[in-house]
């Protein structure tokens, strides 16, 4: 062949048949991390092979698989003793997991449709996945094949609220003594260019002045500013140590309404000040402005209008970064301040005589786990031991008024009829007793399961008068068996998806056809996992989070499902409200159907592992508590 | 594996424009062997072909004349089975070429077209009288890659045939024999439709 001949030819990659390819694998990882030039070397080395549907591609009796392979066109599915672990689709690895061990696949691999693959050789895929985003893959795929897991699933965004807030500090403190006069502190604090300025005391104890404190407090009431700081700061201060997270610093603040905290380490060293903007971006700000306007609303029309503002705040406070399991939090306290000023507008009226009740919050605005999706569950208990007819008709009443207040909030109220205008949920403390030991004692009757579990999650939003918890109610049967095996079989009830349509299991029929409920598929298991779990080991609090941990340092659950469940439980709770933050912004109602096919390749591939390891779960728990260990 | 894009389909009138081969072993599509590339036509190129393969006569101006551009296209395909869709045109076009470098043809061909009809007669009890590369590749649900593009339709065809072989294995076993000789296959079912 005359040398040069091949100048005619162009080159291969970059033509477009082979760029095809290539562009399909820059598409999915760990393919997506490599530049041009190797993914053309990739490309040059592919053989492609078809398998028709149901045929073998490896099992595990023919020992290690030689080369990863990508599947092109088609569904692969891996089985093991006739259950089926998963099914691959187009873009996913086949294999990797048993060619990087050289151990014989812990499955074997058919062909669930006519499916082309793509093999690369071990040489160029180990070379691949031997980097950061490959190595995950590989992690996930150890879990796939049943396998010890390596490493923690890693929800897709890194937040800023999981630092500790000492990692947030900017600027050194400004400080100075008591005597101080407030015409000095102010031009210090301008020196410095802060908000704020701690006034130590002596012996450990600290007081605050802040910017707004110069306005309110000084300027405002026109007191002299060269009076000693003392007489304008505020003492004694809310404090962080340096570890906490910025998150849970945030919350807290949001609780107190307080917008500076003083970070202190344990040597008592003031590290700094920490303030709310610093943990928010400025927009976020609207938390604060927002829960002030509700409170000084006097009239519900008022906090009606003011309700509006809820969804910007989630927006804000998602747009800066805030994770989603904080943004819940925030939320939820916010949802606190409308419930509460509701019944105390549509209580303001009634003198001593009337009932003492308490206003409770169910379910996920119990635990503090409210999206702009969520439905309110509420109930109302009032002290006494009977039924006085007149009692139940005045607060069913206010029940109604309060409801209506809070769909017109843009709320919506539980579609299973568990809200205070139902008077099957406004009942005496001692009837919420009877029907709480109905429930547990005869589970069978309808709808126990799901009653049970419903209420136990409950928290007083308001009360007037006191010990009027229907905490109580449940408090007495809390180590009882029957409880905890009533939430047990509960927390299996709902299943997350198993068999898979585009990789994530669907509705096949419906309003809701071929998309997926996070929901029910993948947060009321986890929920109803850590319910029982943390109720097993007596922890005392609502949250998620707080039960699980809980469980896991009293041994109910290992540690390591403690990791997978909660980083599960983040992972769809960043899913749920970006998907509901989505449809805000696009005027629609938010709910729990998302489309699979608008997840990333990534996205989907995690929320899979997630379902698989919460389904692992439930496999356990199953098997132990028909074999009566708990 | 061969594919060819041509200026018209009149080998006494026409010229190659430029190929496309990929190689199949083992059942296996082999990337790594794929070649391509460009002819400098010595003619006019025709409008309506342009407007099929997008190859212009400027686009052609830099590559090789035939007998030079055609070699590594010689190298890929010597001592191979030729596998193409509507055979009957590479084929005709390429001996014309291998002529003028006093070589001859002499490979075995199977052609994806009559496969593809043999195989679609068997699954449904008629076979189609046209079958066109994408409507194969759509039968057989496969994707198609850039159609008209040399190597594209020869990636397209070559996934089709380690399919369609796959798929006629699986009645009976299959060998290159008899992948070739699917032309009689297919007349002698045109001739004696089973009903079935």
């Amino acid at each position: 062949m005359p040398h040069g001949a091949r100048h005619t030819q162009r080159p291969l990659v970059g033509s477009p048949p082979l760029a095809d390819v290539a562009e399909f694998l820059a598409a999915h990882t760990p393919f997506d991390q490599v530049d041009q030039s190797e993914l053309e070397r990739v490309v040059a080395s592919i053989e492609v092979e078809f398998h028709p549907a149901g045929a073998t591609i490896f099992a595990p009796g023919d020992g290690p698989v030689k080369d990863m392979r990508v599947i092109r066109h088609g569904a692969v599915e891996l089985v093991l003793d006739g259950r089926m672990l998963d099914l691959l689709e187009s873009g996913e690895l086949v294999g990797e997991a048993s060619m990087l061990s050289g151990l014989p696949p812990g499955f074997t691999a058919r062909a669930a449709q006519d499916t082309l693959c793509y093999l690369v050789p071990a040489a160029l895929a180990t070379d691949l996945l031997a980097r950061p985003a490959g190595m995950r893959d590989v992690a996930r795929s150890l879990l796939t094949a049943g396998m010890q897991a390596v490493g923690a699933v890693t929800p897709t965004s890194f937040v800023v609220d999981q630092q500790p807030v000492s990692a947030l500090l900017r600027h050194h403190p400004v400080i100075c003594p008591p005597e101080t006069s407030i015409r000095e502190a102010a031009q210090m604090m301008s020196d410095a260019a802060q908000t704020a300025l701690v006034v130590e005391l002596g012996s450990g104890k600290l007081g605050i002045l802040t910017d707004r404190d110069l306005r309110t407090r000084v300027l405002a009431r026109g007191v002299s500013a060269d009076l000693p700081v003392s007489a304008a700061m505020t003492t004694p201060v809310y404090t962080s140590g340096p570890e906490r997270a910025a998150g849970d610093v945030l919350l807290d603040m949001l609780e107190r309404n307080v917008h500076h905290c003083p970070v202190i380490a344990g040597s008592g060293e003031i590290l700094g000040v920490i303030s709310d903007s610093d943990l928010v971006a400025a927009d976020a700000h609207s938390s604060f402005h927002l829960r002030r306007a509700i409170a000084n609303a006097s009239t519900s029309e008022q906090v009606i209008a003011a309700a509006r503002q809820l969804a910007p705040m989630v927006i804000a406070l998602h747009d800066a970064g805030l994770a989603a399991t904080s943004i819940t939090g925030v939320h939820t306290i916010v949802l606190d301040a409308i419930t509460r000023r509701l019944v105390e507008l549509a209580t303001s009226a009634w003198d001593e005589q009337a009932p003492q009740f308490a206003w409770l919050a169910l379910g996920s605005h119990a635990r503090g786990e409210t999206t702009p999706g969520s439905d309110m569950d509420n109930a109302i208990v009032w002290s006494g031991e009977s039924d006085e007819e007149h009692t139940r008709r005045a607060l069913c009443e206010i029940g109604a008024k309060v409801t209506e207040q809070l769909e017109q909030c843009g709320l919506r109220r539980d579609s299973q009829g568990v809200s205070a205008d139902n008077e099957l949920v406004v009942r005496s403390a001692e009837s919420w007793r009877r029907a709480a030991t109905s429930w547990i004692e005869h589970p069978t009757q309808e709808q126990a399961l799901i009653l049970v579990s419903v209420f136990v999650d409950n928290r007083p939003v308001w009360s007037r008068g006191t010990g009027t918890q229907l905490a109580d109610a449940f408090t007495t049967a809390r180590h009882s068996q029957l409880l905890l095996r009533l939430l047990g079989r509960f927390a299996l009830s709902y299943r997350p998806p198993t068999g898979f349509m585009r990789g994530l299991v669907v509705e096949h029929s419906g309003e809701h056809l071929g998309q997926l409920d996070l929901k029910r598929g993948g947060l009321v298991p986890i929920v109803g996992l850590a319910r029982w779990a943390g109720i097993a080991a007596g922890v005392t609090t609502l949250s998620t989070r707080d039960r699980l941990r809980g469980a896991g340092e009293a041994g109910t659950l290992s540690t390591s499902d403690v990791q997978t469940l909660e980083d599960a439980f983040e992972l769809l709770t960043e899913l749920r409200l970006a998907h509901q933050i989505e449809q805000l912004r696009a005027g629609s109602l938010p709910d729990d159907h998302i489309d699979p096919r608008s997840l990333s390749d990534l996205t989907r591939r995690h929320l899979k592992t997630a379902f698989r390891a919460v389904g692992a779960v439930q496999q356990r728990l199953s098997t132990e508590l028909s074999l009566g260990a708990r | 594996m061969v594919d060819l894009e041509l200026s018209g389909l009149d080998p006494a009138r026409h010229e190659i424009l430029s190929f496309g081969a990929i190689s199949i072993d083992h059942g296996r599509v082999q990337l790594a062997g794929a070649t391509t590339g460009l002819v400098r036509p010595t003619g006019p190129v025709e409008e309506a072909s342009i407007r099929v393969h997008g190859l212009r006569p400027v686009d052609l101006e830099d590559a090789a004349p035939l007998p030079e551009a055609i070699e590594p296209l010689i190298e890929a395909i010597t001592g191979r089975v030729l596998v193409a869709h509507a055979a009957r045109i590479e084929t005709a076009f390429l001996a014309r070429a291998l002529r003028a470098k006093q070589l001859r043809l002499r490979a075995r061909i199977a052609d994806t077209n009559v496969i593809g009809q043999l195989w679609l007669g068997e699954r449904d009890g008629r076979a189609p009288r046209e079958l066109s590369l994408s409507e194969l590749a759509y039968s057989l649900g496969l994707p198609v890659h850039t159609p008209h593009d040399a190597l594209g339709d020869a990636l397209t065809t070559a996934q089709a045939f380690i399919a369609l072989a796959t798929h006629l294995s699986v009645q009976r076993e299959q060998t290159v024999e008899s992948l070739t000789r699917a032309d009689r296959k297919l007349q002698a079912m045109r001739t004696y439709p089973t009903h079935t």
